[in-house]
């Protein structure tokens, strides 16, 4: 046998079938290659691809003089973050702006607040509560910075506060109010950096006065980025262990890669046990039927059944020395009847009523025919034994034996029951 | 030959991939609707209560050195700062400040609200003083959001006095409103009664819902001795209480009760008969009376800071006066 194989197998590889060319031409190249992609993605995805730890995100406010982040924008990210404004006008060019811009200049000195304003430091930002904010913007409109657009960018939208404008007289000036748990203050611009942003802290810009067109950035600096790459690592190797697949095991002829298993089991019989072996599709049909509900089986041939049930779980129980469960709706009346009024005569058929499993209903019929004479005939001289383990195994015994009507065999009964 | 064209679409894969998965940052991060409770935080943290009291006390103290009464409203408002005008006049006639002026800058208690609006109000509870004064109950009222707090009263609480228990600050108690009606009393009628019992002592039909207090003993006192020294020259006198309208701040305790803080001013009118002249009864009106020229009457204007319980109305208890305050602020002859 062996010899015989060995000369076939070199003239397999010379001569390569169909589905070898297939697996070994077209489907593994492609494995390969997906896996070579994915690899490759997944490279990139953690070195130029991968996500970026700082995100800046900027918007731009069209003449405002507030800029409101909304709760929750702040800690979008990252709890920590940098907040930086510009009103648009860089030191030296507000200078001369001042001096150049005529008609904004004459505006600007007709209060005496934006002269202040002047000397002061003009932008300021400051973290508070909600409720804080929107009492200050009071009647006042303003820019709303609502969250992220893209990872470049804010979404912002113009609003009006409710309210009306404070008249007091009493007025402070923006970064000295008491509500403000944080504050900072420039000249054009200013950076505010909170370490622990929470979600219900909100920040207000002030530009001192309407800025043209002011500037806005966010910056965090993730502490968590998304990891893109292992997935593609993960699907690279996939790939690979496919390709490697495919030009092997998956290149054989399925019948001769069996006849190969077959032939690398190490012993002999172990190899013809195999072949004895259920199939799948068998072993497949047995696990269903085994799955399939009872109760319809049951209904066909139900004494005889309950009968060999009863036996069976009586049985084990014997042997195991568990305790016995005694279903009474498993319990075969007529078999137990029977073994009272015959009790010595059936215990001897014990063994042979192990082994009974088809009982047609001329068999049935037969007995209970026998069995009216033998009532008849010989009234219950011995009661059955009925509380101890032993008279349980009796009791089973006599039913199954009753039932099948085999040859009795004495010797046989003792060594069951001695078990 | 079969592997060109496979090679061509495993091309037009790869790119397709690289087009849309280049660059990717993740999932864009979405603003989450705020919750309930961010409205409900307290108006201030205790570390900010801390900082403006501290400043607030600065400019008092300030001015107390230089006893010119001049900045004082940058930092007060209300009765506080009539009070304490009046208290750095007498000052600068006396000399030195009276001792009852004094502010622990340390505090033992704050209650701070969670409400919306403005006017807010905070109510703090000094350590005792140096000289072992009893506690002061300061009131920073916040009249607007452009405003910063100011300190709008003191009332030094009576010695041993129990106080009404409070939310911590970090939770926050709410402020109480004038008229409400959960409460033995509103807060307003309450103010309104207890300026009757002042006036009419134990003959006001309210005395009776008003536990006996210091304040009260003191004030029937002075009147009865300077009753007493009236009616040995045949003068009289007469003394009147008015609450102040819109000058009250209430804040409801973790019992349901409401501590009101409030403003009432009393007239004091001395006639002195048999062609006496009518003169100050006290070094601090003799201060404020100055050089002037005294007449047969003396009107004397108190701002007086009246700190009461009122407890809730199923208890049923009496109304109990915690603290008070009282200053002339003007001493004229009419």
């Amino acid at each position: 046998m062996t010899d015989q194989e060995a000369q076939e197998q070199p003239r397999k590889h010379t001569k390569p079938t169909r589905r070898a060319w297939i697996m070994r031409g077209v489907v593994t190249p492609i494995f390969g290659l997906l896996a070579v992609a994915c690899i490759v993605f997944g490279v990139l995805n953690s070195t130029v691809w991968k996500p970026s730890r700082n995100i800046t995100a900027t918007a731009q406010a069209h003449s405002t003089q507030y800029v409101v982040i909304d709760p929750g924008v702040l800690d979008l990210v990252d709890t920590a973050v940098t907040v930086s404004a510009d009103n648009g006008e860089t030191a030296s060019s507000s200078g001369t702006e001042a001096g150049a811009d005529a008609a904004e200049d004459s505006h600007n000195q007709q209060t005496s607040q934006d002269q202040q304003a002047q000397t002061e430091p003009q932008v300021c930002m400051a973290v508070g509560s909600s409720k804080d904010v929107s009492g200050w913007l009071a009647g006042e409109p303003y820019v709303r910075v609502t969250g992220l657009d893209t990872w470049q960018t804010l979404s912002t939208s113009e609003e009006q506060a409710k309210g009306t404008a404070s008249t007091s007289q009493n007025q402070v000036a923006f970064a000295d109010s008491d509500m403000w748990s944080q504050v900072e203050c420039g000249s054009t611009s200013t950076t505010m950096h909170l370490n622990n942003a929470q979600p219900a802290q909100v920040m207000l810009i002030d530009f001192g006065t309407k800025a043209p067109s002011a500037d806005l950035s966010m910056q965090w600096v993730r502490q968590r980025v998304p990891d893109f790459a292992l997935p593609w690592y993960f699907g690279g190797g996939l790939c690979a262990v496919l390709a490697v697949l495919s030009a092997s095991i998956f290149a054989m002829d399925p019948h001769a890669r069996r006849k190969k298993l077959a032939e690398s089991a190490p012993a002999e019989p172990k190899a013809a046990k195999r072949a004895d072996e259920p199939t799948i599709g068998e072993a497949l049909a047995g696990t269903f039927a085994a799955l399939k509900p009872r109760p319809k089986k049951s209904a066909a041939k139900g004494t005889h059944r309950r009968g060999r049930h009863a036996g069976a779980a009586e049985d084990e129980s014997g042997q195991q020395g568990a305790p016995a469960v005694i279903d009474p709706g498993a319990r075969n009346i007529v078999a137990e009847h029977a073994s009272r009024s015959a009790g010595d005569e059936t215990a001897e058929h014990g063994d042979e009523g192990e082994t009974t499993s088809v009982i047609s209903a001329d068999e049935l019929q037969e007995y209970f025919a026998r069995l009216a004479q033998e009532v008849g005939a010989e009234p219950a001289d011995a009661p059955a034994p009925e509380n101890t383990g032993g008279s349980a195994d009796a009791e089973v015994v006599a039913t199954e034996t009753a039932v099948v009507e085999e040859q009795p065999s004495a010797g046989q009964s003792e060594g069951k029951e001695n078990e | 030959m079969k592997r060109s064209p496979l090679a061509v679409a495993a091309a037009v894969i790869a790119l397709g991939m690289t087009v849309s998965l280049a660059a990717c940052e993740g999932q864009l991060p979405t603003v989450s609707a705020p919750t309930e409770s961010a409205s409900a935080n307290p108006d201030l943290t205790e570390d900010q209560e801390k900082e403006m009291r501290a400043a607030l006390l600065k400019t008092i103290e300030d001015c107390n050195e230089q006893k010119n009464p001049a900045n004082l409203g940058q930092a007060m408002s209300g009765p506080e700062l009539e009070i304490r005008t009046s208290e750095l006049q007498v000052a600068q006639k006396n000399g030195t400040l009276d001792p009852k002026t004094t502010i622990p800058t340390d505090i033992t208690q704050t209650v701070i609200p969670t409400d919306n609006g403005w006017p807010r109000s905070v109510f703090s509870i000094t350590t005792t003083t140096e000289d072992q004064q009893s506690k002061r109950l300061l009131v920073f009222t916040q009249g607007d959001a452009r405003e910063n707090y100011k300190l709008w009263g003191v009332a030094r609480l009576f010695q041993g006095v129990e106080m009404p228990k409070f939310t911590v600050p970090s939770i926050g108690s709410q402020m109480g409103h004038p008229t409400d009606e959960n409460l033995v009393m509103t807060p307003e009628q309450a103010v309104q009664r207890y300026a009757d019992v002042l006036q009419n002592g134990t003959k006001s039909q309210y005395a009776g819902d008003f536990a006996d207090d210091y304040f009260r003993q003191d004030l029937t006192n002075l009147s009865q001795t300077v009753q007493q020294g009236m009616e040995r020259n045949k003068g009289s006198q007469e003394q009147t209480f008015t609450p102040v309208d819109g000058q009250m701040q209430i804040m409801r305790s973790s019992e349901g009760g409401d501590l009101v803080v409030a403003q009432i001013n009393s007239v004091w009118t001395r006639a002195a008969g048999e062609g006496r002249e009518s003169l100050p009864a006290s070094d601090s009106e003799r201060a404020l009376f100055g050089d002037a020229k005294a007449t047969s009457t003396m009107k004397v204007t108190y701002v007086n800071v009246i700190a009461m319980y009122i407890p809730p109305a199923k208890s049923g208890a009496q109304i109990t006066t915690v603290g008070a305050e009282r200053q002339p602020v003007k001493v004229e002859a009419v």
